[in-house]
């Protein structure tokens, strides 16, 4: 009897516990947050900002944000404080397509920009400041490093593909500045109908591909390879001019890359760096390139 | 010259000692209480059922030894006034067999240890936890209050807050590195070959060292030395079997036990015959065997050998393709040799040799165009000494030991640098080496029946790691005849850590731990605990309760993935030195009546970890966890088991927007952005998922028939894990468009309803 007072009581206390259960749960966000992206490039005269807001439901293959306008933005350069306006006459805007040729989206509202008096200068300090008609109030600052020095390749030199075939092998030894937090390599085909492919198929032709901080040891990036189409044909070319480009970021955007590069889900607390009160990140870079030529196989 | 005085001062008393055995069997008794009532003396037996009584005078005295599950002896010893007297007790084991759930002595014996003691559990109480599949050890473990489970899938420790690497699991003095099958569903130590098993979960006696949680000593049997005995087990998916007799001569008894599953030969015909299309060809094996001898009146040597194995190989589709192979294994050698010298003094030797491997090949291609995915291999060795000297005196028992281990760790993980494997494992290749020294040196001091306290000190010397001094203490006073308080506190050191990544959540389904060396930039790991209980018991009935507090320093953490829905469960490097707390309330009763029995255990924590400047709770911690166990005996041969578990639920990430990175393009010098969302997490494991319950339970009825001139008992059982299928979340993960269409937060269950049977033999 007693056992079966105990199951009894047992079914009784189960049945209750069948509401932990749970289906699906929707996700509906109060909170729309600001997003403020900057990147101080060493040598360049203007620099500009965007001001976004994400939307609530966010999400894959749909606009996630908004643009924000009627911000007050400014630059501080030492003694200097430049405030930037929306949509500068003849600047590209903020936010481009990824690829050319990709659909265009436009955020000039959200869009800052201004010119800094002797531009950009490389291990300099800069504060960002916004102030947003809300209230809201952003701050960031970024120490702009200086570029890599590039030991190798040397200038113009003639890649050829490996033997079994396997694409290119370059073989690069750099002088990364001990103010970077990452560096990256862009390899661009000078002739527009070419494009390089990096062997990582996550990577595609003209983006970046991160070599974190190289050391004095040489450093080893596979390119899959390189053709040219004129009119969707495939042409065979003797030699395919290139163009290497080290970008070398300050530690913030390193951080922002680390953290959201290729993520589903972002902490975030990860998910701003050099800023303080948005989303985003507030960096510099300076941009070293180097010319090469691709030979391909006859 | 400290030997040289213990020993002049050994044989200025008489002394008795000798060892509490099972009658008929003569395995050892552990834990057996041992007294002389004229004199009011009384010590405990150790797990070997070694007993000392020191400082006696000459005269005649009524010996007696009790031990929970047998009926007391009593013995008339004549003690001259030197020397040594040597008394063997066989008890008679009581004539009920179906109690496995004890409750042990009262708070006016002599406790086995000074301060909070281990937690104490009998093999027997293994075959009453419902088993997923099979009985298992660790799992068993989980049933007690400072230990918790990451999640259904794992049988892996979690001691007081503390991870799994921070655990040591001894088998017979040997270190286990990963006893796990199946990716740690199930423990990989035959039940039918252990003994006893002590969980010592804060307030270490100088004697334990080597990690910050907790030290799971377990022992496994001597055998019988009469005549041979079998038990062994038919289940669901694997068999196992032991055997255990005299050696010739007398003087000594082996045990072997083994186990292996059937899945593969299973799928393997079920295949052949057309049943399905492909087989599994998965199968583990684990064995264990002791040889024990006595060397001469008290002292012994034994030597214990496990193994396991395990392989998974996904079959090639097209000819000329390789197999993939995941294979795993341990194996484990100690050697003990105790002997007792003049009576007061006891002297114990143990070498060991521990390691585990595991070795991954996937291939991708045929013939020429093979090219391996992924080629891992690990490998992890200790191999140690370790030599240790009681002196017993009439209030006093002293202790001094020293342990080298030599640990070596190699890693060789090759993969493709894109895909599948890249997400799960780092790419690293490293050779560790690392000596380690301890000494410790402690006194156990009973200077009345109700006091006892404990002093010691334990020294960690790893090379350039570092050293470090970690004074021990404890202390129990009897209060009234059934009620005790204890006390005990201490300091703690690790030379090694892990490189799992707990807050991955690959880690609630893989329990195996690959440990490396602490370098010399981190330095050794270090805790302090302090203990705080209360012990009452009387007939039938003990309950527990402890209070811990307890700090972590410098451990070896890699810092809070940014994105821990898909963090690798393996971290190559990155770690950071990371701090760690926890603090909680235990209880732990026992009841027996002449029916059946209950073991409930209830936790109350916190805990949380510290790295990289920022702190959370780690994602296996439950705030309450509520264990009960109970059996019903059904007449003399049936019983009927169940197990209740209720919890808090796990901390997660909460999702608190949605959001776009945006990617600066240094060639167009402009941000881009590509078509994926992602979500923002809020505070690290800020919220907790919801709570957790489950209720298995088991029926076992025993048959007793006389085969080949000895009776035979057949015991068919049967098991169901979650009998309610509740669904327990183990996972809360974000999802774009889910089955609503819109953004959702999908939980991913635990264990649903799992029934298990099988038969087991005993001759």
């Amino acid at each position: 009897m007693e056992v079966l007072k105990l199951l009894v009581a047992l079914l009784v206390f189960a049945a209750a516990g069948c509401g932990l259960t749970r289906d699906p749960a929707a996700l509906d966000f109060d909170e729309r947050q600001l997003g403020v992206y900057s990147v101080l490039r060493a040598g360049a005269d203007t620099v500009s900002v965007l001001v976004i807001r994400y939307s609530e439901k966010g999400g894959s293959f749909q606009p996630a944000f908004e643009p924000v306008a009627g911000a007050d933005v400014r630059i501080v350069a030492g003694a200097d404080t430049v405030r930037l306006v929306a949509e500068l006459p003849g600047f590209r805007g903020c936010l481009v397509p990824p690829q050319p040729g990709a659909p265009e989206f436009s955020v000039s509202e959200g869009c800052y920009t201004g010119v800094l008096p002797g531009g950009v200068r490389a291990a300099a300090r800069y504060e960002l400041l916004v102030r947003l008609p809300t209230g809201e109030r952003v701050r960031g600052f970024t120490q702009v490093p200086r570029p890599v020095e590039i030991v190798a390749p040397v200038a113009n030199l003639e890649l050829r593909p490996e033997p079994d075939d396997a694409g290119f092998v370059l073989s690069l030894r750099l002088d990364v500045p001990p103010e970077a937090g990452l560096v990256t390599l862009t390899v661009e085909a000078l002739d527009e109908e070419c494009l390089v492919s990096p062997a990582s198929e996550a990577i595609g032709p003209g983006q970046p591909i991160p070599l974190g901080v190289p050391g004095a040891d040489s450093v080893v990036v596979r390119l899959a390879g390189a053709s040219c189409r004129i009119n969707g044909t495939p042409v065979q070319r003797d030699s395919i001019p290139a163009r290497l480009r080290f970008a070398a970021y300050d530690t913030a955007y390193a951080r922002y890359f680390m953290a959201t590069n290729g993520r589903g889900s972002v902490l975030r607390s990860r998910a701003a760096a050099g800023l303080d009160g948005a989303l985003g990140v507030f960096a510099g870079v300076a941009i070293a390139d180097r010319r090469i030529v691709l030979v391909p196989s006859p | 010259m400290l030997f040289a005085i213990f020993f002049a001062l050994t044989f200025s008393f008489s002394t008795i000692n000798g060892t509490v055995r099972v009658e008929g069997s003569r395995e050892p008794v552990p834990y057996a209480v041992v007294q002389i009532p004229e004199l009011r003396r009384s010590t405990v037996a150790d797990e070997r059922g070694y007993f000392a009584l020191p400082s006696i005078p000459a005269g005649s005295y009524t010996v007696r030894a009790t031990a929970p599950g047998f009926l007391p002896r009593e013995r008339r010893v004549q003690v001259s006034s030197e020397g040594t007297t040597a008394v063997e007790f066989t008890l008679p084991q009581r004539a009920v067999a179906l109690d496995p759930i004890e409750v042990r002595g009262r708070a006016s014996e002599p406790a086995a240890a000074v301060g909070p003691g281990p937690a104490r559990l009998d093999a027997s109480v293994v075959e009453l936890v419902p088993a997923l599949a099979e009985a298992d050890v660790l799992r068993t473990l989980q049933t007690l209050p400072s230990v918790q489970a990451s999640s259904d899938f794992s049988s892996a420790l979690y001691v007081r807050g503390g991870s799994p690497d921070q655990n040591l699991i001894l088998l017979d003095g040997a270190p286990l590195f990963n006893p796990f099958h199946l990716g740690g569903v199930f423990a990989a130590v035959d039940p039918d070959a252990i003994a006893t098993m002590d969980v010592y979960a804060g307030a270490f006696p100088a004697r334990l060292g080597g990690r910050l949680s907790s030290i799971v000593e377990l022992w496994t049997r001597d055998g019988g030395r009469d005549r041979i005995r079998s038990q062994g087990s038919v289940g669901l998916i694997s068999a196992r079997a032991s055997v255990d007799g005299p050696l010739p001569g007398g003087d000594g008894s082996f045990l072997l036990s083994a186990r292996r599953t059937y899945l593969d030969l299973f799928t393997d015909a079920a295949a052949a015959v057309g049943l399905i299309e492909k087989p599994l060809p998965y199968g583990f094996t684990d064995a264990h065997l002791k040889l024990t001898h006595d060397v001469g009146k008290l002292g012994r040597v034994s030597a214990s050998f496990y193994t396991d194995d395990e392989e998974l190989l996904d079959y090639a589709e097209r000819p000329g393709e390789r197999d993939d192979r995941f294979a795993w294994g341990s194996r484990a050698a100690s050697l003990h040799y105790r002997q007792p010298i003049g009576g007061s003094l006891l002297a114990t030797f143990r070498a060991a040799y521990s390691s585990f491997g595991s070795t991954v090949d996937f291939f991708e291609g045929a013939g020429a165009a093979e090219f391996r995915t992924i080629d891992s291999d690990a490998k992890l060795r200790d191999v140690l000494a370790a030599a240790e000297l009681t002196w017993y005196r009439r209030t006093h028992e002293v202790r001094a030991g020293i342990q080298a281990d030599w640990y070596r760790f190699d890693y060789d993980v090759r993969r493709e640098p894109v895909g599948f494997f890249a997400e799960l494992f780092p790419e690293f290749r490293r050779t560790d080496r690392l000596q380690t020294t301890e000494a410790f040196l402690e006194d156990e001091w009973r200077p009345t029946d109700a006091l006892g306290l404990r002093v010691g000190v334990r020294v960690l010397h790893a090379g350039e790691v570092g050293t470090e001094v970690l004074p021990r203490i404890g202390a129990r006073y009897a209060l009234t005849p059934q009620l005790a308080l204890t006390v005990g506190a201490g300091r703690y050191a690790q030379a090694l850590h892990s490189l799992r990544d707990e807050e991955s959540l690959a880690a609630s389904y893989l329990a195996y731990d690959l440990l490396v060396a602490a370098n010399r930039e981190l330095g050794l790991a270090t805790g302090e605990d302090l203990v705080l209980g209360a012990e009452w018991a009387n007939a039938g009935t003990s309950v527990r309760v402890d209070g811990y507090a307890k700090r972590l320093h410098n451990l070896a953490l890699p810092p809070l993935p940014s994105e821990p829905f898909e963090a690798p469960v393996l971290v190559a490097d990155g770690f950071r030195a990371g701090e760690g707390s926890a603090q909680g309330l235990e209880l732990l009763a026992r009841h027996e009546t002449g029916w059946g029995g209950i073991q409930a255990s209830y936790a109350l924590s916190s805990a949380d970890r510290e790295v990289a400047g920022e702190r959370f709770t780690p994602r296996f911690h439950r705030r309450h966890v509520l264990d009960a166990l109970a059996f019903r005996t059904l007449g003399e041969r049936g019983r009927l088991t169940a197990r209740l578990v209720l919890g808090s639920g796990q901390p997660y990430t909460p999702v608190v927007g949605a959001f776009q990175p945006l990617e600066y393009d240094p060639a167009q010098g402009a941000f881009t952005r590509d078509f994926r969302g992602s979500f923002l997490l809020g505070e690290p494991n800020s919220e907790r998922l919801p709570g957790y319950w489950r209720l298995d339970v088991g029926a076992r009825r025993s048959y007793t028939r006389r085969w080949f001139g000895r009776p035979t008992t057949i015991t068919p059982f049967a098991q169901i894990v979650n009998v309610l299928n509740t669904r327990n979340v183990l996972i809360a993960e974000p999802t774009f468009f889910g089955e609503t269409g819109g953004n959702e937060l999908e939980f991913q269950p635990q264990l649903p309803f799992l029934p298990t049977f099988g038969v087991e033999w005993k001759f």
